[in-house]
């Protein structure tokens, strides 16, 4: 009878397992990937024109796509940009094909100097405003605007309020507007960002 | 580099779906879909996947004709190697995209960035540092009909959280003995095994968020060297494996595994005392597991491994 609950002892012992653990999502680096977009209109008659729109409310946005993770500004790690979109919403009489530079800048003060930029940001070459509407398009950045862009993600985080402006500066445009046949566009221009979340334990 | 975490998979799965649960969902995935998210998952999933196909059976002995009933309790071990801990992850910009090494789910926590196109920098998220899951089932087997018998295995697990639900693991199978067709091979016995496992995370509101299907197929053997009964398998599996959530705010997160043929071969032996049989096997897999289990028969002198 000994040498069977011995044995049985030694089963028990075998039959192991079942162990238990924290909650495994404590310190990992979560990445919360979304964008903050800026409508961009403008109704125009010349085929060479700049035209501004300011984006002042850069924080608000981001805190609210934040706000839609339980998260705020102090939760973050880093913040930075990974790209951009542009989305055609409105483009009337007719498609217009338009080769423009848009700059980026940091404006803090409405009025004031620039406090970052201008710097290229994105470039179009002989691109149908049609052919934007639909999915959002991929831009190809340039570099020093990405720099802006990610300098005013950085003093969000430390607790600043950038307010931003986009210069498009348009070169050409087919065919001409004019008074008679004025182009007019929405164009929605987005930044698509990765925030990275520090876990803490739960 | 320490590594010091482990999980039950209930537990596992409880916080994987917890930072998935409304607002956080994205944190845990946006950065992940197609084919990312696949390599991000795949440690869970083929653990997942290896843990279940692990711990059927512990005899290819199944005896022509008698009553016979027995519970078992079988806990699997998997323990995750360096290869994998990271995978070769790709940016996604749409512009000049290359490939990382970033962490998979059971990887190193912090996240991995890489510069991309135009100085920008992306970021791929960190893993929860997990060495080792575990995942236990008890199960049951009766018999014997023409060789034949039945086995049926249940894992619940209550999260206590509504919106991500409980947890429900259910599965059935048979297994027929061939050995019983060819007596010149005794005392070698070979049976063959069917069996289904179906996986579920399941809210309060009907929403399945995880959900998974099974499907194996297996050949045993093995044959009593006096108290020991060394065995082997060798199985091949379809799985389906599916994430997915919706909630007000965030694109839906809809992930899609399926793996077709995948092949797992189990070492192991039994040990008979009594009524009660012990069993320990290693299962290789693309996750090997570890399982050992205890086997309580009915009638108390039936179905010795051992005989």
């Amino acid at each position: 009878m000994k040498q069977l609950c011995a044995r049985l002892l030694v089963i028990a012992a075998l039959g192991m397992l079942l162990v238990s653990a924290g909650c495994i999502t404590d310190n990992a680096d979560l990445v919360i990937t979304d964008n903050i977009c800026v409508n961009v209109q403008d109704t125009e008659t010349t085929g060479s024109f700049t035209t501004f729109t300011v984006v002042d409310d850069f924080k608000d946005q981001l805190v609210k796509k934040l706000a839609a993770y339980n998260k705020g500004p102090k939760d973050l790690k880093s913040i930075h940009m990974v790209g951009a979109s542009f989305k055609a919403l409105k483009v009337t009489p007719h498609d217009w094909t338009v080769t423009a530079d848009v700059n980026i800048a940091r404006q803090d003060t409405p009025g004031g100097g620039y406090d970052d930029g201008p710097a290229p940001f994105v470039s179009f070459t002989d691109q149908s405003l049609m052919a934007l509407k639909g999915q959002p398009t991929r831009a190809n950045l340039d570099a020093s605007g990405v720099q802006v862009v990610d300098n005013a993600l950085a003093a969000l985080l430390n607790g600043e309020d950038p307010r931003m402006v986009l210069v498009v500066d348009n070169s050409s445009v087919t065919p001409t507007p004019s008074g008679s046949d004025p182009m007019s566009f929405t164009l929605q221009a987005c930044v698509r960002f990765q925030a990275v979340v520090a876990k803490t334990n739960k | 580099m320490a590594r010091h975490r482990s999980s039950s998979a209930g537990v596992f799965l409880f916080c994987v779906i917890a930072a998935a649960a409304p607002a956080h969902a994205q944190d845990l995935l946006s950065a992940y879909t197609g084919p990312n998210a696949q390599g991000y998952l795949a440690p869970l999933v083929d653990a997942f996947r290896s843990n279940l196909n692990a711990g059927l059976f512990h005899s290819a002995r199944i005896e022509p004709n008698g009553f016979h009933v027995s519970l078992e309790f079988t806990g699997m071990a998997t323990s995750f190697g360096n290869a994998s801990r990271t995978f070769m992850a790709r940016t996604d910009t749409g512009v000049n995209d290359h490939y990382v090494q970033a962490p998979t789910i059971v990887g190193d926590p912090g996240a991995v960035f890489t510069s991309g196109y135009a100085n920008t920098t992306y970021a791929f998220p960190g893993g929860f540092d997990v060495s080792n899951w575990y995942l236990s089932a008890p199960q049951l087997r009766i018999g014997n009909w023409k060789g034949t018998e039945a086995l049926a295995r249940v894992i619940l697990y209550d999260t206590g959280n509504k919106e991500i639900g409980s947890l429900g693991v259910w599965g059935g199978g048979v297994r027929h003995s061939i050995s019983q067709y060819f007596p010149g091979i005794a005392p070698l016995d070979i049976a063959v095994a069917g069996m289904y496992q179906h996986a579920r995370l399941n809210t309060d509101q009907g929403l399945d968020i995880v959900d998974s299907n099974l499907y194996t197929l297996a050949l045993h053997t093995g044959m009593a060297l006096g108290p020991i009964y060394p065995y082997a398998g060798l199985s091949i599996d379809w799985y389906r494996f599916g994430v997915h959530y919706e909630t007000d705010g965030i694109d839906p997160i809809d992930i899609r595994y399926q793996t077709n043929e995948d092949f797992q071969l189990t070492l192991g032996a039994s040990y008979q005392v009594g009524f009660v049989a012990a069993y320990g096997e290693y299962n290789f897999a693309d996750q090997n597991t570890l399982a050992a289990g205890l086997s309580v028969n009915f009638p108390f002198s039936s179905r010795s491994v051992t005989q």
